[in-house]
């Protein structure tokens, strides 16, 4: 009989990944406030300039940027599924059939799905003051301002009304700050700190990334605050920028934030490190996906166009044959290079060296190595072959 | 319609020298242990480190009661008022006309104490 061992205790902690729809409801509760008027006072905010003037969050939920995205996270189960520090418990060992370790690896493989989900990529929303009714009347009547949260049952955190009623009598919305202080009042989210944690700060943060803590940084980053939340998106492309410098790139593959991170660099133009770490990891198809990111998200760029007229149709059709993105195996190995169509993916790297990079000699070159490895392979594979008589 | 006995009303919590209240809905006969219909929200007094006082609201609950015909106390409708959820109650804007007359009584006051000490001191001078 057909039987086999799995010996995989399976721990699975249950990131919260806060995509949550950002719409204010319209209730009839408001519906006897005066509304005296609806100022708006928009904090200066420096708006990260990489970002400024394309629609990231339109772009990064685009289903084919997503497609590329995962597909050049990888999934290396034994990253995803690695021990982390947890109280002690007994492993589990269980007999399984042949059919039945299928499906209890396919399971994995969803759970592995969920766990990577990426964390959302959205503008920096400065904390907008808004108006809804000033009473002068009533000043005078306390020292303290008075907040009120709408406890109601089922709305979720960016849609919960929260107002304020100021010593001068003015009522308006809650600022940034005052929400997130009593959403963790009301709500507290498991992990999620009343106060920010004192690692945010610059120099803990700095310490912590010369440590080259990453993967933690932004775990607790993405806890601690809303995606759209300006320190958030400091926090993180600092994080991205050291590890662009330091070139530890490998650290976030097969974890959720390698997405994310290889999307800021494709919209920063800053991905010529990426792109050498995959090249010189013999991630050929994922530095073509790298490029044909791109691509999409600048579509005026001179790749773009040359791609386009080179009938590179940017890995859409691709998607569909995709290989081995499940593959047990280490990405570095050997049978995860093996591409269906390696020259596209050459020649699309190729024009991107061409017109936009701009580390082109160290491309070249990591280039220039990997097509004589593998043209040195491809000569060795040929003699193994005509040694067994293959002929 | 149920009888105007019901009433949405704050009960206190909390110890001696540290008042906190829930926004409750109690029969109005109900005695102080008995336990109300239904929580409606909590009141904190006293006021935190970033000079907040804390209310919290079911408001979906409370439009439900208030259909049902319970009547609300008037320190809940204050807060209610001062929420924006109903119109400001009447009490809020006399107790502020008061705090601002005596804040105004104070500072007339003050001003005429520190210009009589300051007339006297010109009278000792000269």
């Amino acid at each position: 009989m057909n039987m086999a061992i799995t010996i995989r205790n399976i721990m699975l902690i249950c990131n919260r990944v806060i995509v949550k729809q950002q719409t204010l409801l319209g209730r009839p509760f408001m519906s006897s406030f005066k509304l005296y008027e609806n100022r708006k006072n928009e904090e200066t905010l420096e708006e990260s300039e990489t970002i400024k003037d394309i629609d990231v969050e339109k772009i990064f939920i685009q289903p084919k940027v997503q497609e590329i995205l995962k597909r050049i996270r990888h999934i290396n189960m034994d990253k995803v599924f690695r021990t982390v520090t947890k109280p002690l418990s007994l492993p589990r060992y269980q007999f399984l059939t042949e059919e039945e370790l299928q499906q209890q690896l396919e399971e994995a493989r969803q759970k592995a799905e969920i766990k990577l989900q990426m964390p959302p990529v959205l503008k920096p929303k400065p904390s907008v003051t808004e108006i809804l009714s000033y009473d002068p009347e009533l000043q005078g009547l306390d020292n303290f301002k008075i907040v009120f949260t709408d406890i109601t049952y089922g709305i979720s955190d960016r849609q919960r009304l929260i107002v304020v009623r100021d010593t001068d009598g003015t009522l308006r919305k809650a600022k940034r700050g005052e929400r997130h202080r009593m959403n963790q009042t009301y709500f507290p989210q498991n992990g999620r700190k009343h106060k920010l944690p004192i690692m945010f700060e610059d120099e803990h943060l700095d310490n912590l990334l010369q440590r080259e803590k990453y993967e933690f940084v932004l775990d607790r980053a993405c806890l601690q605050f809303e995606p759209d939340d300006p320190d958030y998106i400091k926090i993180i492309e600092k994080t991205y920028q050291h590890i662009d410098t330091t070139r530890s790139f490998n650290e976030l593959r097969s974890t959720r934030h390698f997405g994310s991170m290889a999307f800021y660099f494709v919209v920063a133009r800053k991905m010529d490190n990426l792109l050498l770490d995959m090249i010189q990891r013999k991630l050929i198809s994922d530095a073509a996906d790298l490029v044909r990111l791109y691509c999409i998200v600048h579509p005026d760029s001179d790749t773009a166009q040359q791609s386009v007229s080179e009938g590179d149709d940017l890995g859409i059709v691709k998607v569909g044959i995709n290989k081995e993105v499940y593959s047990n195996v280490r990405p570095d190995s050997d049978t995860a290079q093996q591409s269906v169509s390696e020259g596209d993916d050459l020649g699309i790297v190729k024009i991107f060296l061409q017109y936009d990079s701009r580390k082109k000699g160290n491309l070249e070159l990591a280039l220039q190595t990997y097509e004589d490895m593998q043209k040195q392979r491809h000569i060795v594979e040929e003699g193994v072959k005509s040694a067994h008589g293959h002929t | 319609m149920v009888s105007r006995r019901i009433g949405i009303r704050l009960a206190r919590f909390g110890c001696a020298n540290r008042p906190f209240y829930h926004i409750v809905v109690a029969p109005k006969s109900r005695r102080h242990q008995d336990p109300p219909f239904e929580q409606l929200g909590t009141y904190d007094v006293m006021p935190n480190e970033h000079k907040e006082r804390l209310v919290s609201l079911n408001l979906e609950r409370i439009r439900y009661w208030i259909g049902i015909g319970a009547h609300i106390s008037d320190p809940v409708a204050e807060l209610l008022g001062l929420a924006g959820f109903l119109p400001i109650h009447p009490l809020s804007y006399m107790k502020a006309w008061r705090n601002r007359r005596k804040a105004n009584a104070q500072a007339g006051e003050n001003q005429t104490l520190s210009s009589e000490i300051s007339s006297t001191r010109e009278e000792g001078l000269s």
